[in-house]
């Protein structure tokens, strides 16, 4: 447990640096799975106070549901996500091995985790004094938005600091040692990095429709999944329509 | 197994065997493995739209085998010709390489299709709309398409610096391949199957060709 959070807490105070080639092998990717599993748990517990303080009845099973959704939306989105990650980062030329790049990748999402966690008993404060369910869905988007775009930053630089080391700190470096990887140019990591997100944001936005309900209407009676209908992207294309009929 | 993974990771990054002088008849069979076995992930993932309920099972695997056939017999079909054409352009010795290179294509966009059946597997699980999964499929395959061309170009550049005139022997290539995988894919269609339509094993009228009817149809809209 102590190892647990002493990686956790590496990766927050030395974020990118702790995930260059040398720290990179210190990282225990089982750690960063429970790691992940728990803190965004916490954050999914939270979640589902709204319905407990919103409701005549209060629905526990909601909190149940938002505890092991939030989890699961992340793992799951990085296992299918992995083999078309894995096969467009050796196409564009990146040296990132397997394990390394699992590595990296758990990191990443334990960060972006470790955030929202931060926020959630903010998000239960405002479930305990709001009735309003709009209002709590945009909050918690904007929580999981403001979550995912330091995730995203964070990733930026470290696959810069992992695949394009700046040359100037060759200088101070003594000949003898040659870096780890060969290095690649700024621009074939950037279209690296598009691919990823583009690639982790589809998947990610269609396996938070499949979890779907997080945050259920309190006028509506509780359910476990909303059923098979549409998908994501279906649903905004429909709410796009609807906006100018 | 595993040395399939091996294979597909060397194939990749252009490395070991892929990099080896010498190697063009393990590369070649490396290659058609990777595209039977990638071409039959994929097939099975779009195949298993409909679940396993009645004959489900029935076209994931028939959608399994349907892939790599439209691969390799598109190939297979444009092979002798693309043959003739390289040696009557003084090029024969460089064959081998040649069929690396193009076998490319096909070897790449199997491989990304494979490494995208878990998403197209979870859009399965979770759309009823069978438009939307063949929107979706092609939109796959355009993806892996593009990546495979961009493959081929990379494994060709060699071959055209060392001989110019393998640049338009590769157009040639592509013009062909494609003229013959489109009528391919058509006449092996179902490749998801239709919801309203009884399991089949190839569409009634299969034996229709692509372009006929692609011209019926603008001949039918003008006529309007």
């Amino acid at each position: 447990m102590n190892q647990l959070w002493r990686q956790v807490d590496q990766l927050l105070r030395r974020q990118e640096s702790a995930l260059a080639d040398d720290a990179l092998r210190d990282v225990r990717a089982s750690y960063l799975v429970v790691g992940i599993v728990l803190l965004a748990a916490v954050y999914g517990f939270f979640m589902g106070w709204y319905a407990i303080f919103s409701r005549a009845v209060p629905e526990w099973r909601q909190v149940a549901a938002d505890t092991w959704k939030m989890p699961t939306l992340f793992l799951m989105t990085l296992v299918i996500c992995f083999p078309s990650l894995y096969v467009f980062s050796a196409l564009l030329g990146s040296r990132l091995s397997f394990a390394q790049m699992l590595r990296v990748l758990l990191a990443i999402v334990a960060l972006t985790v470790t955030v929202l966690a931060s926020f959630g008993p903010i998000v239960g404060f405002f479930a305990l004094s709001t009735e309003n369910h709009p209002f709590m869905v945009l909050l918690n988007v904007a929580f999981c938005a403001v979550a995912g775009v330091l995730g995203v930053g964070v990733l930026w630089k470290a696959l810069r600091i992992l695949l394009a080391p700046k040359v100037e700190a060759a200088g101070n470096v003594p000949p003898m040692i040659q870096p780890p990887l060969p290095s690649q140019s700024d621009r074939q990591v950037k279209s690296l990095f598009r691919v990823w997100i583009l690639i982790y944001a589809v998947v990610g936005a269609q396996m938070g429709w499949v979890l779907r309900p997080f945050i259920s209407d309190p006028k509506a009676p509780f359910m476990w999944f909303c059923g098979k209908e549409g998908n994501f992207f279906l649903g905004v294309w429909h709410a796009v329509v609807s906006v100018f009929s | 197994m595993t040395s399939l993974l091996v294979s597909v990771e060397e194939f990749l990054r252009a490395e070991g065997l892929f990099a080896r002088a010498g190697a063009e008849r393990s590369r070649f069979w490396a290659q058609v493995r990777m595209v039977a076995v990638c071409g039959a992930i994929y097939g099975a993932v779009m195949g298993s739209f409909h679940g396993l309920e009645g004959d489900g099972w029935k076209q994931i695997a028939l959608s399994g085998a349907k892939v790599p056939v439209l691969f390799l017999a598109t190939f297979a079909l444009c092979f002798p010709s693309f043959y003739v054409l390289n040696a009557l352009a003084g090029l024969r010795d460089d064959f081998p390489r040649v069929v690396n290179a193009v076998l490319g294509f096909q070897s790449l966009t199997a491989i990304v299709l494979a490494a995208l059946a878990p998403i197209t597997e979870l859009m399965n699980l979770s759309t009823t709309g069978y438009s939307f999964m063949l929107l979706w499929s092609g939109i796959m395959f355009a993806v892996a398409t593009v990546c495979g061309q961009w493959k081929m170009n990379s494994m060709y550049r060699p071959l055209i610096a060392s001989n110019p005139r393998h640049r338009p022997l590769a157009n040639g290539w592509i013009t062909l391949y494609w003229f013959v995988g489109i009528q391919m894919a058509w006449v092996l269609r179902p490749f998801v199957g239709s919801p309203g339509l009884p399991f089949q094993l190839l569409r009634p009228q299969a034996w229709g060709n692509a372009y006929v009817e692609v011209a019926e149809l603008i001949l039918r809209v003008l006529h309007q």
